[in-house]
């Protein structure tokens, strides 16, 4: 299978990088692995005038830490996943990273891909929501910062502009949190038939300090369970606390039967992994 | 597009269309055709071959994005890649052969990573490679027999 024609660039800068998003605007799109990108194209479920390769930026690949996480869009998942600054400060992105699709595909595969070409399966936007995870945004004009929670607008849509580029994944919640990342796949298929991440921190008396949780494949895009966030905090986790957050959670959900089995089944699956999840986290503070 | 792509050490400079996947310049342009496209769409890694080292899948990687870089294919002449070859057929690792080179230069991938993988090491990176013929426990035993003859190797020529 061979994707239509187009031009392709491979600039080595930001600035050079601006210079064609403002040339080419909507005819053209950022490939970073290419691993959502290029099976779209092959199937030519899409067809793009103007393709620039990005991996030659070396100002979009780096993993940093003081104060607060911060992470180039270009690092491959497999990077991320091994990396251990990120390891240290931030449990939930690797364990999510090392359960992203296969080896080969994390190999080519990077965060920053991920994050905007926001297919509702793919798993590092519910991560970055469960994170509270903060976008630089960079085009020509200057730059700005827009929440994970602003940014996933609905499948394969983000809050970025046709020439926006995603200089910097920055996180914040990394001290004395804890969290994973509960993915559900069947055999045949590496996507997530639906998968929670989780970031806890706790209080002194063993109390819900602050707690994010994202939801991949739940809805039409990745979505924060904010309710059932807001009302575990300042609880203990048990087993009342967990029925009725996963209640709320619930709500941020669209769940109907499909493919991979019933509306009630694949409620009961998500429930246990949810609590199981929750109780799991907290037994490790 | 000119590039220039380092193929088992070789350097090939050829004028291509931005649209041909690495898969096709391998076996198309260079007339490398020991790397198999199975499924074309990412999941059986038959395709997979190393860019600098590392596994990737190249029915999904444009040859231009492997413009300045290194390409391992199963038609590498490095003695690890024989050693592993030999494990396979000592173990009936094949059985069509179709998803072998894939197999093959995974498995590669794993031992040069992992002197000590162990069972579920390997199985968790071999996830992106799948087998119609030999239901994998043969070659699992292929890539445990290359490990512990690699591992036999260093040692006697320490
Ligand atoms: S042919 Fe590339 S993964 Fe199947
Ligand atoms: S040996 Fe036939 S597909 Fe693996």
């Amino acid at each position: 299978m061979y994707p239509d024609k187009f031009e392709y660039f491979a600039p080595d800068s930001i600035s050079k990088l601006e210079q064609l998003l403002d040339k080419y605007k909507d005819d053209s799109k950022i490939m970073a692995g290419g691993h959502s990108l290029i099976p779209l194209l092959k199937l030519r479920l899409t067809s793009i005038p103007y393709i620039i390769d990005i991996s030659n930026i070396k100002d979009l690949n780096f993993v940093e830490y003081n104060d607060n996480l911060e992470i180039g869009p270009m690092t491959r998942t497999a990077e991320v996943a091994s990396n251990k600054i990120i390891r240290d400060k931030c449990k939930l992105l690797s364990d999510a990273a090392s359960k992203v699709a296969d080896p080969q595909v994390r190999n080519m595969g990077t965060v920053g891909g991920d994050i905007c070409e926001a297919d509702p399966r793919n798993d590092m936007p519910a991560v970055m929501l469960a994170l509270n995870a903060e976008f630089e945004v960079t085009n020509s004009k200057g730059s700005r910062i827009i929440k994970a929670e602003d940014f996933f607008e609905d499948a394969y849509t983000t809050a970025l502009e046709s020439n926006d580029i995603l200089t910097k994944i920055i996180i914040k919640n990394t001290e004395n949190y804890y969290g994973k990342y509960y993915k559900y796949t069947t055999l045949s298929s590496d996507f997530a038939v639906f998968a929670i991440a989780i970031n806890m921190s706790l209080n002194g008396d063993k109390t819900v300090k602050d707690i994010g949780i994202g939801l991949t494949n739940l809805n039409n895009t990745a979505v924060k369970a904010k309710d059932a966030e807001d009302y575990l905090k300042n609880k203990r986790i048990d087993d009342k606390t967990c029925n009725d957050a996963f209640n709320l959670l619930l709500k941020s959900c669209d769940i109907e039967d499909d493919i991979n089995g019933k509306k009630e089944d694949k409620e009961k699956i998500l429930k246990d992994i949810f609590v199981n999840g929750l109780k799991g986290i907290y037994k490790v503070f | 597009m000119m590039v220039n792509i380092d193929v088992n050490g070789k350097e090939y400079k050829k004028d291509i269309e931005p649209r041909m996947l690495l898969v096709s310049f391998l076996r198309d342009e260079l007339n490398l055709t020991g790397t198999h496209i199975g499924c074309d769409t990412s999941n059986c890694g038959a395709c997979t071959v190393l860019m600098d080292g590392k596994s990737i899948k190249s029915c999904t990687v444009l040859a231009v994005q492997a413009n300045n870089h290194k390409i391992t294919t199963i038609e590498s002449d490095d003695p690890k890649l024989d050693v592993i070859k030999q494990a396979y057929v000592d173990e009936n690792g094949l059985q069509c052969g179709f998803c072998t080179p894939g197999m093959i230069m995974q498995t590669f991938y794993i031992l040069e990573n992992n002197e000590n993988a162990d069972e579920e090491y390997i199985k968790k990176n071999l996830r992106g490679n799948l087998c119609r013929c030999t239901g994998y426990k043969s070659i699992l035993d292929s890539i445990k027999k290359a490990e512990e003859k690699m591992k036999g190797e260093i040692s006697v020529s320490k």
